[in-house]
């Protein structure tokens, strides 16, 4: 087999394991200047060229988050226009239901989940998106540069901050 | 709003993995035959791209003496704006495709998003000074020998120009004030 060839099966074994990390980092992350597709797209463009570097020296998981999260973040389209966009789309494309008849709840709960989300800055987003998806604090501080301290703090302080967001629209 | 509730059925939410298979499949195919690109090198590109169109200024500033009738030092500046724009814009596009954060902790790759954020906006209001500066010469320059069709032009062209480059230079201003205030808030925490 190739080295060609190699890589492209690597590569698919990595995305076909992290697909749904992957996917819900670009969920959180996708907004109005940032589709969904475009963040997915971009995520695994940039986890193609790291594949090589990547040597183990950290966990395969915190180099996707890592990897997704920074790609989320400074990503930015040249030119990009506001292009309304509702995420009833994205709902039904990635989202399954929990629960066979509970849809309709789970996925309001989801819809406001994500627009509180989408109010936070993009590291705090980062930090609830870990959090949301029980990573451990010492992880969370070696993917996002912080102290575990400070990432307790902030964290606390994002959960306050989406607490409040919510109780203000009576959610 | 009850968080901890909603974190569990974020645990258990799956993905419909058909679709992100087929836009997985599909995307691989062109990744290994290298047709699909990064945005941070389709921005490199970008300005490796002004950077070529700029580099002709100089061999385009004769037309401004021969065909319309500019003087020599009128020339000369336009062939330096030229050649200063190139150059930067070369520098900056060899720069931002040597510089890989993607795998980077997230304020490292913050700090290195908010340097070529604002990198772009220097260069473009250096762009937007130094360029409106040589059009205004050249207006003066035109309205002294009366050439009505040239003042025309340039009036419509040094408005368009301003109109455009305000509005692109505060799309960017906002964007890259907000990283820099994460960043800064950030940095303050953590130390």
């Amino acid at each position: 087999m190739t080295k060609a060839a190699d890589k492209e099966k690597e590569f698919l074994a990595v995305t076909d394991k992290y697909k749904e990390v992957i996917a819900k980092v670009c969920y959180l992350y996708s907004s109005a200047w940032a589709s969904f597709d475009d963040l997915y797209q971009e995520v695994l463009i940039n986890l193609w060229q790291g594949l090589e570097s990547f040597r183990g020296e950290a966990k395969m998981s915190t180099w996707i988050y890592r990897t997704a999260i920074n790609t989320c973040i400074t990503w930015h389209r040249r030119n990009a226009r506001y292009t309304p966009q509702g995420t009833d789309r994205l709902d039904d494309m990635l989202f399954e239901p929990v629960e066979p008849g509970d849809s309709g709840t789970t996925m309001e709960e989801y819809r406001e989940l994500y627009r509180l989300i989408s109010q936070l800055g993009p590291v705090d987003k980062a930090l609830i998106t870990l959090w949301l998806d029980e990573r451990p604090y010492d992880e969370i501080a070696h993917i996002t540069g912080l102290s575990q301290a400070n990432v307790a703090v902030r964290l606390h302080r994002a959960k306050e901050k989406l607490t409040k967001m919510a109780a203000a629209e009576n959610y | 709003m009850d968080l901890e509730q909603l974190r569990n059925n974020w645990q258990k939410t799956r993905i419909n993995s058909e679709l992100l298979d087929a836009d997985t499949n599909r995307l691989t195919e062109r990744l290994a035959s290298g047709r699909a690109q990064t945005a941070r090198a389709k921005l490199a590109r970008y300005y490796r791209r002004s950077a070529l169109c700029a580099i002709l200024l100089p061999a385009l500033s004769p037309i401004l003496v021969i065909s319309l009738g500019f003087p020599e030092w009128i020339a000369a500046i336009y062939a330096w704006f030229g050649v200063v724009m190139g150059v930067l814009n070369l520098c900056f596009s060899r720069y931002i495709s040597r510089c890989d954060y993607t795998s980077q902790p997230i304020v490292t790759a913050l700090a290195s998003a908010v340097k070529i954020a604002r990198i772009q906006r220097y260069l473009r209001a250096f762009g937007m000074f130094t360029g409106g500066a040589l059009i205004v010469t050249m207006f003066v320059d035109a309205f002294d020998h009366s050439e009505y069709h040239i003042i025309i032009a340039f009036i419509v062209g040094l408005v368009l120009g301003i109109v455009l480059g305000i509005i692109k230079f505060r799309r960017m201003s906002a964007l890259a004030q907000q990283m820099q205030d994460e960043l800064k808030s950030l940095l303050h925490d953590n130390a």
